[in-house]
């Protein structure tokens, strides 16, 4: 008696070398197929440079974006500079026979100077010169910067600006009064003839360093009394 | 090859365009892993493994699935000595008549030697469920022996 192992045995062995026709395109067919492979790869390739460049290009703006930062907050630091420019220059014009004016700035220097002159010891003090050009250079700083004193205007409507920014610059000008007080001090104490530390007075003080207003209303306060100075001669 | 690749697919895949277009499929895949191939095997049984999956998948794009759970087993009495007469031809009718969830399971595990573990594995089925449609499946054979006068 069989059994389905026997009859499944002896249909396996019937149909295992059984073949049939192939159609005659398959190759042909599949050559097709494999040719269009690669093709279909070329893309994936593309869009892996491609997704290559975006992020090469994102990591690029995500790298400037706290550049713009900068630059947005730039404006503001402007409206402060710009502010306490103004409130300075509104300070020194309430100063009677102020003369701004650069044309007219007599030329220092220890040639045209005399040594009995009540200045003399100022100009020969070896640290005085260098002090003298950079006030220039800082008065010319200044005249470059009065431009943007005008775009400024504009930031100033915003009153939060105004009241956030303004605030810390009456600080800033009350200080810059009190340097400024000094400076004059100073510049008596040499008209008087004593000797003046100026190097002494710059130091541990960052607005004389780095504020140019301050440094450019010296200037124009030391050429007033110049001024006088050489008037009285 | 390729002949005898196709009649494998056949097995599966009754319609014959959809057993050639699977035949190429198999094919693209065969050259696709060819680096794949270990040699410890024959390499036309490796590529016989590879057409039988292809038609599995095959059937699994045109079919819903693979027949449901069912793990009554029946008492099949001993096949019809005609089946051991049957030529290859007939042998051929005889499983194309089967459906499809039955010739699958039987194919696999009669013709091409899988063993109900790897039909279950293969079709994600229990092996009960192998087991009783491999059962169903030689019942049917058997009855269709007579329907088509074999």
């Amino acid at each position: 008696m069989k059994n389905w192992n026997s009859v499944e045995e002896k249909w396996r062995e019937q149909l295992q070398n059984k073949s049939e026709d192939i159609p005659e395109d398959l190759w042909s067919r599949l050559e097709e197929r494999l040719v269009e492979k690669p093709a279909k790869r070329f893309p994936i390739y593309w869009a892996a440079a491609a997704m290559l460049l975006l992020a090469v290009g994102l990591s690029w703006v995500w790298n400037e974006a706290p550049e713009s930062t900068d630059q947005i907050t730039h404006p503001l630091s402007e409206v402060k500079k710009a502010s306490a420019v103004r409130v300075q220059v509104a300070a020194s014009a309430t100063q009677p026979a102020l003369a701004p004016s650069n044309a007219r700035e007599p030329k220092i220097n220890q040639a045209n100077v005399e040594p009995s002159s009540p200045i003399a010891p100022m100009l020969a003090y070896p640290e005085e010169k260098p002090q003298a050009e950079s006030i220039v250079s800082t008065t010319v700083a200044e005249n470059k910067i009065e431009p943007e004193e005008v775009l400024t205007v504009r930031l100033d409507i915003d009153p939060v600006a105004d009241e956030e920014e303004v605030k810390p610059t009456v600080n800033q000008q009350k200080r810059r009064k009190s340097f400024f007080g000094k400076i004059v001090g100073e510049i008596r104490q040499a008209l008087d003839g004593e000797t003046v530390n100026w190097q002494k007075l710059k130091e541990g003080n960052a607005n004389f360093e780095n504020r140019i207003h301050t440094v450019a209303n010296t200037y124009v306060k030391t050429e007033e009394n110049l001024k006088r100075t050489l008037q009285i001669q | 090859m390729a002949g005898k690749m196709l009649s494998v697919i056949k097995r599966y895949v009754t319609n014959t365009t959809e057993a050639e277009d699977t035949l190429m499929e198999g094919f693209v895949k065969v050259f696709a892993k060819l680096d794949q191939y270990q040699g410890g095997g024959s390499f036309e049984g490796w590529i016989r493994k590879i057409m039988v999956n292809e038609a599995l998948m095959s059937i699994r794009r045109t079919k819903d699935r693979f027949p449901v759970d069912i793990e009554v087993a029946f008492d099949l009495a001993h096949p019809d000595e005609t089946l051991m007469q049957l030529g290859v031809q007939e042998i051929e009718t005889l499983i194309a008549s089967l459906p499809t969830g039955y010739r699958t399971i039987f194919t696999l595990y009669a013709i091409e030697g899988y063993s109900h573990a790897e039909i279950a594995d293969l079709l994600a089925i229990s092996e009960g469920t192998s087991k009783s449609q491999l059962s169903r499946a030689r019942a049917l054979l058997q009855n269709q022996l007579i329907t088509l006068q074999l």
